[in-house]
């Protein structure tokens, strides 16, 4: 993944939409100061917590029967398959975020 | 349906009823605080719930009676659009975890106990925050009446409640008695109430869900059998709409439906008075996005929850109200005791959010319209004994809706519910990260989400009803069906930005922020977000 620089910000947010460029700016603007404000590790964050609205508004890619699953359709066990793959993604997004707020706080005394 | 009353079923459901009534009253003993009349203390459990109280509070307080009961009808009556509750879920937790975390820090730093308190402190706008004040309350009141319902069905499957013949007062009674020991728990106890309860009541579903999704299809003949009757029954025709009744997967036309569906009802959900109050007793910050990872266990639960709609058609299950189709189906498969247990947990699953809702709607009635705007200088007792008022007026205000009027005006008003509540989401998470929006934008934007909605809403027809029929409708400028409530949304933040430009340029005053940036992310231990609330009231007005 690219280094983002903090000019970038404007153009990463059209990209990624509104719900989880806003996770990426939960510090407050004015500590910015050294630290960029979009770093990779926010980047793989804001990921995590998008893939699943991808995932659950597509509903063509999944509004069918077949394969079944010991007799449940697609559409219904692709969606509860989809519960655990957001949990696990929401885990890891969660985990990140407390490895980033410990490197800020060892970084600037906040 | 059985005739007369299921002794065994009746008995069992009166025991677990009796258990969470003493645990209700006794619940204002747990944790207790040296100062009690403290709206922090009653309608907050004292900011002291730690991760796993905290799920149980939130799970009780958001899975409510009224979903077990009509997510799987809905699966029952049309098939897969009924399933839109599941991605629903997905969407919530991804989504919550970006703003919940602040609305915490700085709920905690001022003392706010609603969102509304965050919006005035944040725009300086007590107009603006009695709108969403006022929308709260208007949101919440018809989602404690639809508890009612669920328990109604619960008990009419049961037999307790009598034939169309019987005296209202007698066929009532049984929910008077319910409701009334709901109200003296909840004066008494506050948030601590639900809270302790919600162990019992989340327990009791795990257990219900975990049986029934294994007993079930292996008395059917497994999924295969399961889906196949559920395709037979979709496929025929409906003969009030001359369209077939449902399908097993949603068609080309039904997909942009599905989708802002759930995503609409994802944006909303957590605007919704009750769930703030749940997450704002929560001890810190890390709590709540702890528990954004565990949260969707009830996820899974709801979607296990809506496949025994499939089941009540594959087991033959006939009911006029698609509101009973699922206490039938326990009825008849499960032996009488399991079938009251299953309906202790409908029946508690009701008591849990209806006590939240009625402690969220009164503590926003108390703060943002009795102490704004009839009594400023009203200190923390007065206000608690407000709420506790309020709290019980609240509650009989749902039952009354219940029992005079027809069950459709609740469902109504729910729907209508859900898509005024989403219109508050500029306001409280625009709020929340940026003081760009001009208050009076927001103002504007929410008054003309509210109107499209309603208006929208009122045009929908169905077979049955002339007015009210959905919640979907086609987009202007898309020409798709879809969710009404996304739609008001979008054209609330399009009024909001535009008027923002227009009143930045001619300089209208912009209302002062009490907030700071760093009170956004401020943690449990941070100085002053210790213990020690900030006073508000003193430095708002």
């Amino acid at each position: 993944m690219e280094r983002k620089r903090p000019l970038d910000f404007p153009s990463i947010t059209e990209v990624i939409s509104e719900g989880t460029a806003i996770a990426m700016s939960d510090t407050p603007d004015a500590t910015q100061g050294k630290q960029p404000t979009i770093t990779p590790l926010r980047v793989v964050i804001a990921l995590c917590l998008f893939a699943p609205f991808v995932a659950m508004l597509w509903v063509s890619s999944y509004a069918r029967v077949e394969p079944l699953l010991a007799g449940i359709p697609f559409f219904y066990w692709y969606q509860m398959l989809w519960v655990l793959i957001s949990t696990v993604l929401t885990m890891v997004a969660y985990k990140l975020w407390q490895l980033d707020q410990r490197a800020r706080k060892g970084g600037d005394a906040r | 349906m059985k005739d007369g009353v299921n002794g065994v079923a009746l008995a069992v459901f009166i025991f677990f009823f009796l258990a969470v009534t003493v645990m209700g009253f006794l619940a204002s003993r747990w944790r207790r605080a040296e100062n009690e009349n403290s709206l922090d203390e009653w309608g907050l459990g004292g900011r002291s719930f730690g991760t796993w109280v905290t799920w149980f509070l939130l799970g009780g307080d958001l899975y409510t009676a009224y979903t077990f009961v009509a997510v799987p009808a809905a699966i029952y009556a049309a098939g897969a659009a009924g399933f839109f509750a599941v991605p629903y879920t997905i969407l919530v937790y991804p989504l919550i975890f970006t703003f919940l975390p602040r609305l915490w820090s700085v709920s905690h730093k001022h003392g706010y106990v609603t969102t509304s308190d965050f919006v005035r402190g944040r725009f300086g706008s007590k107009g603006l925050s009695l709108a969403v004040a006022v929308t709260g309350i208007l949101a919440t009141m018809p989602y404690i009446a639809l508890q009612l319902v669920g328990i109604q069905a619960v008990l009419d499957v049961m037999g307790v409640g009598g034939g169309e013949n019987t005296h209202w007062f007698i066929k009532d009674l049984p929910l008077l008695i319910a409701f009334g020991v709901l109200a003296a728990y909840t004066y008494s106890s506050g948030l601590r109430a639900p809270a302790l309860i919600a162990f019992v009541k989340d327990t009791l579903i795990y257990i219900v869900i975990a049986v029934a999704i294994i007993y079930i299809p292996i008395k059917l003949g497994g999924f295969d059998e399961i889906f196949a009757k559920a395709g037979e029954a979709y496929a025929q025709t409906n003969p009030a709409t001359g369209k077939p009744r449902g399908s097993l997967v949603p068609g080309e036309a039904g997909q942009w439906t599905y989708a802002t569906l759930a995503l609409g009802s994802a944006l909303a959900l957590f605007m919704y008075p009750h769930s703030i109050t749940a997450t704002l007793s929560s001890r810190s910050r890390e709590v709540i996005r702890r528990n954004t990872t565990i949260l969707p266990l009830y996820s899974l639960m709801l979607g296990l929850l809506a496949l025994l709609g499939f089941m009540a058609i594959a087991a033959g299950i006939q009911v006029k109200n698609g509101q009973l189709a699922i206490p039938q189906l326990f009825e008849t498969m499960f032996p009488d005791w399991f079938a009251g247990v299953a309906f202790a947990a409908i029946g508690i699953g009701a008591l849990v959010p209806a006590a939240i809702m009625s402690i969220a709607a009164a503590n926003l009635f108390t703060r943002n319209i009795y102490k704004d705007f009839i009594k400023p200088d009203a200190t923390p007792a007065q206000e608690t004994k407000v709420s506790k008022l309020v709290s019980l007026l609240v509650k009989v205000g749902a039952l009354a809706f219940v029992l005079t009027m027809d069950k459709t005006v609740a469902i109504n008003f729910q729907l209508l519910g859900g898509i005024w509540i989403l219109q508050t989401f500029p306001a409280l998470v625009g709020g929340l990260f940026t003081r760009w929006f001009h208050r009076w934008a927001l103002l504007a934007g929410w008054a003309v989400g509210m109107l499209y909605g309603t208006i929208a809403a009122y045009g929908v027809a169905s077979p049955t009803q002339k007015h009210f029929g959905g919640s979907s409708a086609e987009i202007p400028g898309i020409g798709e069906i879809g969710y009404i409530g996304l739609t008001a949304f979008v054209l609330n933040v399009l009024v909001t930005v535009v008027l923002t430009f227009v009143l930045k340029a001619v300089k209208a005053p912009e209302g002062i922020d009490e907030t700071s940036p760093e009170d956004y992310t401020a943690d449990a231990g941070d100085r002053g977000v210790s213990t020690e609330l900030p006073k508000v009231g003193a430095d708002t007005h």
